[in-house]
């Protein structure tokens, strides 16, 4: 799980039920102890309601899924609302906090919406949204709280603003026109957003969710609907009248929260529970991986088969995948089977249980996981040797370039001087038999070199050594002519299969010709074991190490040693330099 | 005066004793080189001739060195050379612009007087 400060603050939660009924209390004090003309009743039942169910709901949401976003802002609205009834108090400084403070209720609303169920801001819109509310509350709340004359905004009895800067009611009039513009536009904003969202939504959760986002988006659409009867100046009745019914859903929110959370738990209980059934009674039908998806409500499961060969994961393809690392936001679970590790599930791990649930199927899984990786481990290999066939007869003609070339350029070229110096000797006999003498004697040596070429060449092609007396004796011919000194150890009992010997000889050939060009070594150590019916061959050498696996020459080594079902590795050995090594079985 | 030739081919050794041959038969060999470019470089300096060209090079082959030098204009006579026989290059001598061709095993002053009558 991925460390979030918001897990580590959930110690604090009894710290904050506390402050919360120590909110509670006060609330209730400032409102049965105020002076002033109000419906101590109906603002206790509205405050409270609200703010409790908020809060309560927040800090349940916060305690169960820590890790999430919106159980400490739905906390943070309720307390907040608690704020309203401040504003009831005779005390000019309760009075003021109350009124900065109630509003930032509306912008953690606002971030809630946005990021319900997730926890996470997914598009621009929704972020210029969220940070708009917030100026809205933080910055323009505060700076109205420095313009407002309560006495000239029909509150009789208030106390004095204590922060009042300026007696200016036209500027505090422009100043509120222009705060209630911007919030009406960030809430249609957050509409527009929310509307988006909802329709990206798969049904399952459409269902699930959905009441909350109508009671939210129905509540802040009453308040800007509100806010802009009040910009246009109407009666103080109709403004009043809309702010009470935007409150009815409002205090719906916390329990539509808490209503499509136990109703996407059941669904997706029964989800995986039929999910689980089908695992065990049939094989057939869709893909494990779409099954879980949608148990998960999550379209981005991937499945990963282990493929214990080369301690890595396929996908169903046998394409190579890695399990999300450092950094990733998905997860993965491991499934096992009989314990043996059989795959993973990667998985977006939006959902607060979706870990749960994940560990859930992959204990039901393993056994249908097993057959899937079975056959992603066919599919892989058989793409290895599809590519690795390909390899070995691109390898082929790649060669029959080579030979091509090398005679074209060597031999031929010699001879054909060679030719034209025998002819001109020939001219030159009579008339001048010492230059005819020593235009015989180049010829002789572009002879002897042209020997020398094509006798290089064809053991390029296949050694006659390797074929007359084996490949021990080939081995100590390819040792004997290396540029660094090497040491054979050969224990050949019998002579391999022409492809095994083959095989051999060109991976000591190969390496020892490495060893030559890219090692800087000193020296090199060739060792050919035959047991047990595999013929093992090491080339060990005490350079600088850091053989490029990939390249060609290596590739090709690893194509014709897996062509014969063998393995083959490059590695740096321990004491330095590098390890080419190769197991062949015999039979 | 003895006509003058610049040899093209990437086979030192082939080179060397080509202008024997050539030098014998009564050819005087003015320039050498070993790949296209320096070819056509060495036929705008030496203005020889003749210019036996080796249709397989390191950069160009025979057929582009022919054009380059024919596009030059005052381009030398052109005898292309190569260890094929003619029957192996299809038509591509013939449309190459070329005088003639002479299989570097039968090089020789009297093959290229043949090609060149």
């Amino acid at each position: 799980m991925r460390p979030l400060s918001i897990s580590a603050l959930r110690r604090l939660l009894p710290a904050l039920a506390l402050l919360t009924i120590a909110q509670v209390a006060a609330s209730v004090w400032f409102t049965v102890s105020s002076d002033r003309e109000h419906d101590t009743v109906l603002e206790l039942f509205a405050v409270l309601v609200i703010g409790c169910s908020f809060a309560g709901a927040g800090l349940f949401a916060w305690w169960r899924r820590s890790e999430n976003i919106v159980g400490p802002l739905m906390f943070l609205t309720g307390f907040f609302w608690f704020f309203n009834v401040w504003v009831l108090s005779d005390s000019a400084g309760i009075f003021a906090l109350g009124y900065i403070l109630s509003s930032l209720s509306y912008a953690f609303l606002i971030h809630l919406l946005l990021v319900f169920p997730e926890g996470r801001l997914e598009t621009r819109l929704e972020r210029v949204v969220v940070a708009g509310g917030y100026f809205v509350v933080t910055v323009l709340q505060l700076s109205s709280a420095l313009l407002i004359d309560p006495a000239l905004n029909g509150c009789e009895g208030c106390p004095e603003n204590p922060l009042l800067i300026t007696e200016n009611p036209d500027l505090y009039d422009i100043h509120n026109a222009l705060q209630s513009v911007l919030a009406i536009a960030v809430l249609t904003g957050l509409v527009v957003a929310l509307v988006r969202r909802w329709r990206t939504w798969p049904q399952s959760r459409r269902r699930a969710f959905a009441p909350v986002l109508w009671a939210g988006g129905l509540s802040l659409t009453l308040i800007s609907l509100q806010l802009a009867v009040d910009v246009l100046g109407a009666p103080e009745g109709v403004r009043q009248a809309i702010f009470l019914a935007a409150l009815v859903p409002f205090a719906l929110i916390p329990f539509a929260f808490l209503a499509g959370l136990l109703r996407s738990r059941i669904s997706r209980a029964e989800a995986v529970g039929a999910l689980v059934a089908g695992l065990s009674t049939s094989a057939e039908g869709r893909g494990l991986r779409d099954a879980l998806a949608e148990a998960l409500s999550d379209d981005s499961v991937e499945l990963a088969y282990w493929v214990p060969e080369t301690g890595g994961y396929v996908d169903a393809d046998g394409a190579r995948l890695e399990l999300p690392g450092e950094g990733d936001p998905r997860l993965w679970a491991e499934v096992t089977h009989d314990g043996r590790r059989v795959g993973a599930i990667v998985h977006a791990g939006r959902l607060d249980d979706a870990a749960e649930l994940v560990q859930t199927i992959a204990s039901a899984a393993g056994l249908r996981m097993e057959n899937e990786r079975l056959d992603a481990e066919l599919r892989a290999r058989l793409e290895d040797l599809r590519a690795s066939r390909a390899r070995i007869v691109e390898a082929g003609y790649r060669e029959r370039r080579r030979v091509e070339r090398d005679l074209h350029d060597g031999a031929q070229q010699r001879l054909l001087a060679l030719g034209l110096n025998l002819k001109l000797a020939r001219s030159r006999l009579e008339e001048d038999p010492a230059e005819a003498g020593e235009l015989l004697d180049e010829a002789t040596a572009e002879l002897e070199q042209a020997t020398a070429e094509l006798r290089e060449l064809a053991r390029g092609i296949h050694p006659g050594l390797l074929t007359d007396r084996g490949l021990v004796p080939a081995l100590e011919a390819l040792a004997s002519r290396a540029p660094v000194p090497v040491a054979l150890t050969a224990e050949v009992d019998q002579r391999p299969a022409a492809g095994v010997e083959a095989a051999a000889y060109f991976l000591v050939s190969e390496a020892l010709a490495n060893v030559a060009k890219h090692a800087e070594a000193g020296r090199a150590s060739v060792r050919v074991i035959q047991s047990n019916g595999w013929l093992t061959v090491e080339v060990l050498d005490d350079g600088r190490g850091g053989a490029d696996p990939d390249g060609s020459g290596l590739t090709g080594l690893a194509d014709r040693v897996a062509a014969l079902d063998g393995s083959f590795s490059v590695a740096d050995h321990d004491g330095g330099g590098t390890i080419v090594r190769a197991s062949i079985p015999l039979g | 005066m003895k006509r003058t030739v610049l040899i093209v081919d990437d086979h030192a050794g082939f080179r060397a004793s080509a202008r024997r041959v050539l030098e014998a038969g009564g050819y005087s060999v003015v320039a050498e080189a070993a790949d296209g470019s320096s070819g056509v470089t060495a036929a705008a300096e030496s203005r020889p001739d003749l210019a036996l060209v080796d249709v397989q090079l390191p950069d160009f082959d025979g057929f582009e060195v022919t054009r380059r030098l024919q596009e030059s204009g005052d381009a030398p006579e052109i005898v292309l050379i190569s260890s094929h026989e003619l029957a192996d290059l299809g038509s591509l001598v013939e449309t190459s612009g070329a005088r003639g061709f002479v299989s570097k095993a039968d090089l020789s002053a009297a093959a290229l007087e043949a090609v060149l009558r």
